[in-house]
């Protein structure tokens, strides 16, 4: 009969008693007074357990002489035993020196521990007397009781040891807790007000196209900018499903992200790439088998990642087999997902588990690109004639990217939280980052007006390290360049923001910094012009 | 065979066939080679290969009988340690004891003392778990500058088995514990009959008095005939060859948790009772002192493990932390258990700073050494968690990266 089977009998057999209480197996006996004798006796802190007899420390300085000292040395200053003697006052020094006398915070310790262990080769040979002699002796070495102080079991207790208040109640975990969680979680489908209802109403496949949705959510107005983006960009395009998923994974692979990684993984197999061509993606435009436009698409996202500019050869090569919509759309997918995958490494977001492909491991990551080119002094996406400034009349070459462009900006400097004095020392940071002259001359200028919210342009190309920032701002520029050189923002920084900032202003200012990296790229990308009345450039900077 | 060339059965039939006697036959299998040699005869009790010389690495020591002897866990695979392999920790030897005349004594603040032989625990309704057990001083080398050469000597304290024994909840209520009662003191019959203080409510959640390690009785160096095993705490707490369960009202502040088993933070205060073994995850292949032959792909692949619950995630880097990348984790991973996970990964011949990162079912993730040591100092000497970075340099040779 199996165990469980007899328990089941048993609490059967119990019945009506069984709520009065615990079953009972009835197995074993009481144990003998001998057994109890000869279990010893452990020693509790307040006494509790202590035999008769008495030990004076001279008789302890004799049996430690005979006993002890071969381990632990004639003075108790250790030798294969431990050291017992001094120490006091070290134990916060990089050097701490652990002994009864510094450490050990009940003088009943040393009792029950001598008692029981001592002498290592015959543990449990010494009386009684000879146990409270033995402590006497090494409570007298360290200066804690007087030579004439006698130990029994009522005085024994009563020794207050230096280090009895040492000791701390585990407060762990104490590292380490806080980055597992994900920084900004997703929103449980138990917490979906109205507006989010609504929201996923508008998308119904959000959900299915990108598992970072959930935590969009979180901030309403920031999923209603981002989520009709990633959807024209992830199905709706002018673009092939091939080109899409190519270029969306090579700026997952760039942004190290698994969530983006996994859902375009997942639509790419969908329509045939196989575990070999997501390797290849990994790979980049250089591993084997690429036709030259795949081989391209790749390269522009290395060149948009690296560079935030497109060379004039990959522009070309493009331009050849491309219309402009397709030309647009492809720059705009790596931008997107480019902006994707900062957000989602900073809110810590994870894949979700039916999504089951990963970033290649076996991959080292390495991004080969030509060096930088000058920015463009003609456009490369002519500008729709018109009053606005050029780069609303270059988007506005292709309706459906000008719409999504006008969402996120709509967001960033219409429903953000965000102080406008923050906000553009994102924007600017990120522009000289990217090397958009066109952005910070118009940031700088009339749209951004950073001198009207006390803002100096030199430091803020000069960074984060630049003098006179305040700690938060400093965090902020911090922030901006960790996204653009790491893709995502370090623990440290991360959490001197969450300091200031709640889950809102968290998610706007990474936004903000991640969409302008964007909008720097198709600002050099697209060669947009100055404004006719732009009279900002980037400040030469002061030798340091 | 019906096409090809013929097989060497065939080639001996037309042997046979062209000298016409089955004599000829037995000359042509002669001609084939020595003949073959029996093997051993089936035997009582396994050993292992010859040819394997896996074993557990130990300090020289002036008292062999007080120390640690260490798993070589560069040759572990899946998750199981074969109880021979088990990582030891002993304070005065390893006792021989005749289990006819063992008992386990449960005292103190009980309505109804016990003493119970182990053919009583056998009656009683057991469980069985895959368990990590792992000393609380584990990679103690770790928080200072020079750490351990190899995977062996930097994390060998930490061993997988399977335990099977009885509840100690069951045992509790039977004994019927008295209202005021919050510890249980568990104290072994090894020499120093060495003692730790237990709070009642581990010992009520899930503490087990096991008798079997993987399908057989315990090794005596595992506790033999009876040992506490508190799962996801740390080594010293699970009890050898326990023969006494004092329940109390009160910690006893024993040795081995005062001076012992506590830790010593920078401003001199030590933090004491910290059972907990926290997430927790180590690069077996490739680790320290071992060499990749050249180039190419090959199974990276270490082990994983946390006391509070389940590995959910184990990532991966090769270049020093900058980038991480998941890997695949054995299923079923068991809460508290050792989890194997694996990741193919390319050696394209460049330096490569390798490490592993664990994240738990509770959300906590293993901190690396600098984050550590930023909280706790490096005086702490137990609970090193820290993550463990492998160097692989240009000719394949694996070393320390922190030494």
């Amino acid at each position: 009969m199996s165990t469980r089977s007899t328990l089941c009998l048993l609490l059967l057999a119990a019945g009506s008693t069984l709520s009065a209480q615990s079953p009972r197996f009835g197995v074993g006996r009481p144990p003998t007074p001998q057994e109890i004798r000869d279990l010893g006796s452990a020693i509790a802190p307040d006494g509790t357990g202590l035999p008769t007899g008495t030990g004076t420390v001279a008789a302890g300085r004799t049996l430690f002489a005979a006993q002890c000292a071969r381990c632990h040395g004639p003075a108790g200053e250790g030798d294969v035993g431990a050291r017992l003697v001094g120490g006091q006052g070290t134990l916060g020094t990089p050097r701490p020196l652990k002994t009864v006398g510094s450490f050990w915070p009940y003088a009943t310790t040393l009792w029950d521990y001598v008692n029981r262990a001592m002498p290592f080769d015959r543990p449990g040979a010494l009386a009684a007397p000879e146990v409270y002699a033995a402590v006497a002796y090494v409570l007298n070495l360290n200066g804690i009781i007087p030579e004439d102080r006698v130990m029994n079991a009522e005085s024994l207790p009563q020794v207050r040891m230096p280090n009895r208040d040492g000791f701390v109640a585990d407060p762990r975990p104490d590292v380490g807790a806080s980055a597992g969680t994900p920084r900004i979680a997703p929103l449980p489908e138990s917490q979906r007000a109205e507006v989010h209802r609504q929201l996923l109403a508008k998308y119904p496949n959000a959900r299915e196209v990108d598992h970072g949705v959930d935590t969009l959510l979180q901030l309403p107005a920031l999923a209603d900018a981002v989520i009709p983006y990633t959807i024209y960009l992830s199905e709706e395009s002018t673009l092939s499903p091939r080109h899409r998923q190519l270029l969306a994974l090579r700026a997952a692979w760039l942004g190290r992200n698994q969530v983006i990684w996994s859902d375009q993984a997942f639509r790419a197999r969908a329509i045939g790439l196989t575990a070999a061509d997501l390797h290849r993606i990994a790979e980049g435009p250089d591993a084997r088998g690429w036709s030259r436009v795949d081989s391209t698409l790749l390269r522009l996202v290395d060149e948009l990642v690296r560079n935030s500019s497109v060379s004039r050869a990959t522009w070309t090569t493009l331009a050849a087999a491309f219309d402009t919509h397709h030309l647009m759309d492809a720059v705009e997918t790596a931008n997107h997902f480019t902006v994707l995958s900062m957000l989602y490494n900073s809110f810590g977001v994870r894949p979700d588990a039916s999504r089951s492909d990963r970033l290649p491991a076996d991959v080292p990551f390495r991004i080969v690109v030509p060096a930088r080119e000058p920015a463009l002094t003609v456009a490369r996406v002519e500008p729709l004639p018109g009053d606005s400034i050029a780069v609303t009349r270059t988007f506005a070459q292709h309706q459906k990217l000008d719409a999504g462009r006008a969402r996120r900006a709509n967001f960033i400097n219409r429903v953000s939280r965000l102080q406008p004095r923050h906000r553009e020392m994102l924007i600017l940071r990120i522009g000289w980052n990217c090397q958009s002259e066109y952005e910070w001359a118009q940031h700088v200028g009339s749209v951004g007006r950073a001198r009207d919210y006390g803002l100096d342009p030199v430091r803020i190309a000069q960074g984060p390290d630049a003098e006179g920032w305040e700690p938060f701002e400093r965090t902020l520029l911090r922030a901006v360049d960790e996204l653009y050189r790491e893709m995502a923002i370090s623990d440290g920084t991360w959490a001197a923001l969450a300091a200031r900032y709640d889950t809102e202003l968290l998610m706007s200012a990474v936004f903000t910094a991640s969409s302008y990296r964007a909008t720097s790229m198709g600002l050099n990308a697209f060669g947009v012009q100055f404004e006719p009345d732009s009279k900002e450039r980037f400040p030469r900077l002061p030798a340091r | 065979m019906t096409h090809g060339k013929p097989s060497r059965r065939q080639l001996l039939r037309m042997a046979a066939a062209a000298t016409g006697s089955l004599v000829a036959g037995r000359e042509a299998l002669a001609l084939d080679g020595n003949a073959r040699t029996l093997g051993e005869p089936l035997g009582p009790y396994s050993e292992r290969s010859p040819f394997e010389k896996a074993v557990r690495w130990r300090r020289e020591s002036k008292t062999p009988e007080a120390g640690s002897s260490f798993t070589p866990l560069h040759e572990s695979v899946g998750t199981v340690t074969p109880s021979a392999l088990h990582y030891e920790r002993h304070h005065s030897g390893i006792p021989t004891i005749d289990p006819a005349k063992h008992r386990l004594v449960i005292h103190g603040l009980v309505e109804r003392p016990l003493s119970l032989s182990m053919a009583d625990m056998r009656r009683l309704p057991s469980v069985t778990r895959l368990l990590a057990l792992e000393c609380g001083g584990n990679s103690a080398g770790e928080w200072a500058a020079t750490t351990g050469a190899d995977v062996q000597r930097s994390h060998g304290l930490v061993s997988g088995s399977e335990w099977t024994g009885v509840p100690l909840a069951l045992l509790l209520a039977d004994a019927g514990v008295h209202p005021r009662a919050s510890w249980v003191i568990a104290e072994g019959a090894d020499a120093c009959r060495m003692m730790r203080s237990i709070p009642l409510a581990k010992a009520r959640e899930d503490a087990l008095l096991a008798y079997s390690q993987n399908g057989e009785a315990m090794r005596p160096s595992q506790g033999y005939p009876l040992r506490l095993i508190n799962p996801g705490w740390e080594g010293n707490t699970n009890v050898k060859w326990l023969r006494s369960l004092k329940v109390t009202d009160q910690p006893y502040m024993a040795r081995d948790e005062t001076s012992k088993y506590s830790d010593l933070m920078p401003d001199g205060k030590a933090r004491i009772f910290t059972y907990m073994m926290e997430a927790k995850s180590v690069i077996t292949f490739p680790s320290g002192g071992q060499t990749l032959p050249g180039r190419g792909v090959y199974e990276l692949t270490g082990l994983a493990w946390s006391g509070r619950g389940r590995i959910e995630r184990v990532e991966v880097t090769s270049d020093g932390g900058r980038t991480w990348v998941d890997a695949a984790l054995q299923e079923p991973r068991l809460p508290m258990a050792l989890t194997r996970f694996r990741l193919p990964w390319r050696f394209d011949g460049q330096e490569a700073l390798i490490a592993s990162r664990a994240v738990d079912e509770s959300g906590y993730v293993q901190p690396t050494r600098a984050a550590l040591i930023a909280a706790r100092g490096t005086n702490s000497t137990y609970h090193y968690n820290g993550i463990k970075v492998w160097k692989v340099g240009t000719d394949g040779t694996v070393t320390n990266v922190d030494a």
